[in-house]
């Protein structure tokens, strides 16, 4: 299944996974959406591989970075007019609290979708919502002349 | 703080679980900052479409990198955690490609840590993505009230 074939029969199924399944990298860090109600959450399971601190034990601040852009493509796709994968241009990550060793959710808010560019603000928590452990701000690129 | 470059090689692959998982390798040390590598895998592809890498690789490089590259302008021993980072992805990487970044630390205050750094595969000078970021410095008996997520 080619990403646009996957983005057109998420878009018609409401179900996103076969999506996330296509993609190499999501599928290796064992990414898992979860619609609860109209909202998409994108769910990052514990895996003792994604520690960059085994002191404290602490997330790898890098992966915290991963999975929000993660979150916030695959909330963009959610939302999104247009059979296309959205490419990233920029982010910026703010890491609030360290992410424990436990299983991590975030979502992605679509501020403003443009013809052309999307601003997606992303939001990371754990086992509690309200005490978030990072949260980014992301530009993409929708339209960069490419079928797929 | 005198660091050399088997010393952190050591500490990057065997101290940190997620570093070692993205197979990242230190490449040089030395008074412009550090260079490291991850190498191609097939598990990093972000759109198989056209095989390009996902830019959460390139994330977990820059940030690993730039965390690193405080650590020998410091004059003791802290832990360094990641409090702001801010990619631009310059350009899309190419497919089937091992992926380098050098990062530099430009500025230390008490409690922090500003850094740059650059993304590239075969051209140090066509890079494909900027990296700038700041870190918390702690020392370490104070780790408890350290606010962000670990590098």
């Amino acid at each position: 299944m080619s990403i646009a074939e996957g983005i057109s029969a998420a878009r018609q199924s409401g179900d996103l996974q076969p999506l996330v399944e296509a993609v190499p990298y999501f599928r290796w860090l064992g990414l898992r959406i979860d619609r609860q109600c109209e909202e998409l959450i994108t769910v990052m399971p514990f895996q003792d591989m994604l520690i960059g601190n085994p002191m404290l034990p602490a997330l790898h601040g890098g992966i915290t970075g991963a999975f929000l852009e993660s979150a916030a493509m695959i909330s963009l796709i959610g939302a999104m007019a247009t059979p296309k994968l959205p490419r990233i241009i920029n982010i910026t990550i703010e890491y609030l609290r360290p992410g424990r060793a436990m299983d991590s959710y975030a979502t992605g808010i679509v501020t403003k979708q443009g013809r052309r560019v999307a601003n997606v603000r992303a939001y990371a928590w754990q086992q509690d919502r309200d005490k978030l452990i990072a949260s980014a701000s992301a530009h993409f690129m929708m339209d960069h002349g490419k079928s797929s | 703080m005198q660091i050399d470059f088997q010393n952190v090689r050591q500490l990057m692959i065997n101290g940190i679980p997620h570093m070692a998982a993205v197979g990242l390798e230190l490449v040089s040390i030395d008074e412009n900052g550090m260079v490291g590598m991850v190498p191609h895998r097939p598990e990093f592809v972000g759109d198989p479409d056209t095989g390009v890498v996902h830019g959460g690789i390139v994330t977990v490089l820059l940030d690993s990198l730039s965390g690193m590259c405080i650590v020998p302008t410091l004059n003791e021993v802290m832990v360094v955690a990641t409090l702001d980072l801010r990619i631009d992805y310059l350009k899309p990487a190419a497919p089937r490609q091992d992926i380098f970044a050098r990062a530099h630390c430009y500025k230390t205050t008490r409690n922090i840590a500003f850094t740059r750094g650059i993304a590239y595969q075969r051209d140090i000078d066509d890079p494909i993505a900027h990296a700038t970021g700041s870190f918390m410095l702690t020392r370490p008996e104070r780790t408890d009230a350290v606010g962000a997520t670990s590098t």
